[in-house]
């Protein structure tokens, strides 16, 4: 399903907290070496993958409105951006609320809080698990 | 909140932190009132958005306050009585302060 053997360059950081955004970018950004966009909620999540299709989406689950796993099936349902591989971003990770999200069809969940040094190399882990290579 | 060493990481992660305490008693006062206002949801989702920030920007006390409030309002199934509600106020005067006191401190 997903792009075996390509570098992952391109991330869509998906959350309705401007300080997570926030952090997040800076973090696969500066740490990282990622190109990172930016959406606040779900549907400007999916106007962004489709006008320009990331690597790889990180998205928060909570959101108003549109919550992370609607946005995931959006995603989903869309030619353009039925292949993206979708990182889960989630304060709730015990090993149920886990699995259930990776049975809806994500790639990984990275849990919140996170460790700002860390945030990449989490990110780089779950796309070599997919068949990436290991980005920038 | 380290950023592998790199002064120039460390410099924007300092700066990132600094902003986001000085925009802590602003959130504080958002999930206050809508505890005033009996908005039990909006006040439970405001508390989990504060749990993972806190915690993340390196306010582990802010962040586990912010999750007791949470789990207050998840126990009550956002219909708290008058006892979790006194709780409730006590929790928030604790994360007041706290958050002040992060948004005085460099």
């Amino acid at each position: 399903m997903y792009a075996a053997g390509v570098s992952a360059r391109r991330i869509l950081v998906v959350d309705d907290d401007a300080d997570i955004r926030r952090i997040a970018a800076l973090a696969l950004e500066r740490i990282g070496g990622f190109d990172v966009t930016l959406a606040a909620d779900g549907v400007e999540a999916v106007e962004s993958a489709t006008r320009q299709p990331p690597d790889l989406v990180l998205l928060d689950v909570s959101m108003p409105g549109m919550d992370g796993p609607s946005t995931l099936a959006t995603l989903r349902a869309s030619e353009a951006t039925a292949r993206i591989p979708v990182i889960f971003f989630t304060a709730t990770s015990n090993d149920g609320e886990v699995a259930r999200l990776v049975a809806l069809g994500a790639a990984g969940v990275v849990p919140k809080p996170f460790e700002v040094a860390d945030l990449p190399r989490r990110v780089r882990s779950i796309l070599r698990e997919l068949g990436y290579n290991d980005g920038p | 909140m380290t950023g592998a060493g790199d002064p120039s990481i460390e410099a924007l992660l300092a700066a990132a932190r600094t902003q986001f305490a000085a925009g802590l008693p602003s959130r504080i006062e958002a999930l206050d009132g809508f505890v005033a206002r009996g908005q039990w949801e909006d006040a439970r989702r405001a508390a989990h958005k504060l749990r993972g920030a806190a915690a993340t920007y390196g306010y582990a006390a802010l962040g586990e306050s912010a999750a007791a409030i949470e789990q207050l309002l998840l126990d009550a199934e956002d219909r708290p009585g008058d006892d979790a509600r006194a709780r409730l106020a006590e929790m928030l005067s604790a994360s007041r302060t706290e958050a002040v006191r992060a948004a005085g401190t460099p």
